[in-house]
């Protein structure tokens, strides 16, 4: 409760909105994803304490998943990947005149999964908190292990690409003074490098700097059709058929984003599998149907509640966006974890009562101003590149007053760019950045409690339950593929 | 994207020996467990396994290059202008200053790639830059390379 006290002061409130309502933008444009835009926030918000900057970040996070709909729907381009399938059967109802009804049955669907998956954010954070008190080196270590193998196994692409990714990620978190010893590592006598790679020019520099050059490679085209709002109101066997599906897909969403490495993305694209499974018309998916809009929507709001778990009580970021946000607290000073709902509980809580305040916003918000977003979407692409490629300029000077930061941008931006054309993951990369130094110190604490002797994370418990965790979550894309070869091997001899 | 990964896997082999070559440089002074040049090597080993996998995979598999991977005349030119535009802006950055910089270099990417008068341009540069700097700079006050003329 306490909570709210800190939520709704002037400051955290115009935090919550204002997140909220770039968040809806930035979903909304083509090519900038939410990731992005967080990274492009982090260093803005450097002068407002954490929990001002973690609340408009946050704001920023699910904001993105009401934004991307607007596009999915209205123009068939995804805004966001999370909203991949909203595209299917929200732009088929679209054709049929009734986008209104679609982005309600979204916006509607997002609220209340949303904020039921901030209900139980709030119900399981705390006792999550209370058992990783019990953590120490070892299984500190096992369980940024895991959210790394998780990542790159649940996290989409190619496992062995993330792996590669994560590896090059804690290599580029070694450059500078070793964090035990303090000596001075891949330098090259080079003043610059001795304070390490930051991870935020890292970031804006993939993922926003990246992205949007993958994106100049085609025009982008959007041209709106018309839609009413009146036409948002479904009819009462849609609110059951959606209400069935905003409950399937929060949950499994929920869950989904709950697990480090699997994000709102996978979430939706597992809820909309699931919803056309338990249809009894699977085969009109994809024609027009409000569950196929109401479930992945459901899914994705209620995963970005699900990512925050692992990252508030654990510290393992549940995706590539909270990632950026563990970053972000990092560099503020807070160390998530179990320490943290100790040490700051107002700043959990501030952050945890924003995530209903910013919820209630988008949605009261988001019907009214949908043509408010159309017209800034509506600006030539030409425009918004400048535009967002110097902000995050100025954004990451403003870090270290530093032209370095800049020029490590730049090269991660050019990087970026053939990362995201070759498909090489990039968040992976950017959290063995973020976590190779703790990663670092843990592992050389552990062994150094054991003598060197690496069983040890092995025979702690809790380790060796996180360890395994990671390696399946490693072999699984393998599993699912032998799985699919068999099924489709029985169903060809059949 | 079977060629693209046998050469990729061919970087991040020689990534980890080059890795594990500079690792040999380091000290290995430690009072307690592993000392600075653990991580490294496993860093380099790591790397080494991975690429290997990762070049047999790409060796054995059949995949294709996606659609419309090598983007047409127009987008290499946008793409390239993005990337050489930034190049200026970096190295300039510090030269100039924040908003002069931001002025041109908005006002070059505009005329390159937005379909329309050239007073338009000039104008929407204008606002680009004058308006970000006026909310970082003065508004939030975030600190912003001043270049030889001062802002």
């Amino acid at each position: 409760m306490m909570g709210f006290s800190v939520a709704l002061t002037p400051q955290n409130l115009l935090a919550a909105l204002l997140g909220a309502f770039l968040g809806t933008i930035v979903g909304a444009l083509p090519g900038l994803g939410s990731s992005a835009g967080i990274a492009v926030l982090v260093p803005i918000s450097f002068n407002y304490d954490a929990t001002t900057a973690l609340i408009l970040m946050c704001g920023v996070y699910y904001g993105c998943m009401y934004g991307g709909t607007i596009t999915s729907v209205l123009v068939n381009l995804p805004g966001e990947s999370a909203t991949v399938m909203t595209c299917l059967d929200g732009y088929a109802l679209a054709k049929k005149g009734q986008a209104g009804k679609a982005l309600g049955v979204a916006q509607i669907g997002s609220f209340i999964a949303g904020t039921l998956g901030v209900v139980v954010l709030m119900l399981i954070a705390p006792p999550l908190a209370e058992f990783a008190l019990t953590f120490g080196p070892p299984e500190y270590f096992a369980l940024m292990v895991l959210g790394l193998t998780a990542l790159a196994g649940l996290g989409g692409g190619s496992p062995v690409k993330s792996l590669l990714m994560a590896t090059f990620g804690l290599l580029l978190s070694m450059v500078g003074t070793d964090p035990v010893g303090g000596a001075a590592r891949f330098t090259f006598n080079n003043v610059a490098f001795l304070n390490g790679i930051e991870f935020i020019p890292v970031a804006v520099g993939l993922f926003a700097i990246g992205e949007l050059a993958v994106t100049a490679e085609r025009t982008v085209d959007l041209s709106f059709g018309k839609f009413s709002l009146a036409s948002m109101i479904p009819t009462i066997e849609e609110w059951k058929a959606s209400a069935g599906a905003w409950l399937r897909g929060g949950v499994l969403g929920f869950w989904i984003g709950l697990l480090p490495g699997a994000g709102a993305t996978i979430a939706s694209f597992i809820a909309y599998a699931v919803e056309k499974r338990v249809s009894k018309h699977p085969e009109r998916f994809g024609t027009g149907v409000v569950e196929g809009v109401a479930a992945p929507e459901a899914a994705n709001n209620a995963a970005t509640a699900g990512a925050m778990v692992p990252l508030l009580t654990l510290g393992v970021p549940g995706s590539g966006s909270t990632a950026v946000m563990l970053g972000a607290l990092m560099i503020h000073g807070l160390r998530p974890g179990p320490l943290l709902f100790q040490q700051n509980p107002e700043f959990v809580w501030g952050l945890i009562a924003s995530m209903y305040i910013g919820n209630i916003a988008l949605l009261i918000l988001n019907m009214p101003l949908v043509p408010l977003f159309t017209s800034i979407l509506r600006l030539p692409y030409a425009v918004l590149v400048p535009v967002i490629i110097t902000v995050s300029f100025i954004g990451v000077y403003g870090i270290n007053n530093s032209s370095f930061d800049v020029g490590v941008m730049f090269v991660f931006g050019v990087l970026g760019y053939f990362f995201k054309k070759f498909e090489y993951p990039v968040a992976p990369l950017v959290l063995a950045l973020v976590l190779g130094d703790l990663l670092e110190r843990s592992l050389r604490q552990s062994l150094a409690m054991s003598q060197n002797d690496p069983s040890i994370f092995f025979t702690q418990p809790i380790s060796a339950t996180l360890l395994l965790i990671g390696m399946l979550s490693l072999i699984s894309p393998l599993i699912r593929d032998m799985w699919d070869r068999r099924r489709r091997g029985a169903s060809a001899s059949a | 994207m079977k060629r693209v990964d046998m050469v990729v896997s061919v970087v991040f082999f020689l990534m980890g020996a080059w890795v594990l070559w500079q690792a040999t440089m380091l000290p290995t002074f430690s009072v307690f467990g592993p000392g600075p040049e653990f991580m490294p090597n496993l860093a380099g080993i790591l790397l080494l396994i991975l690429s290997t996998i990762l070049f047999v995979s790409s060796a054995r598999s059949r995949e294709p290059l996606p659609e419309g991977f090598i983007p047409d005349r127009a987008g290499v030119i946008r793409v390239a202008l993005i990337l050489l535009g930034l190049m200026v802006y970096t190295a300039l950055l510090d030269v100039v200053g924040y908003l002069p910089m931001t002025f041109v270099y908005s006002l070059f990417m505009l005329l390159t790639m937005w379909r329309t008068r050239w007073y338009k341009s000039l104008l929407v540069a204008a606002a680009i830059s004058g308006g970000l700097y006026w909310v970082f700079v003065m508004v939030l006050e975030v600190p912003a390379p001043r270049g030889i003329l001062g802002i």
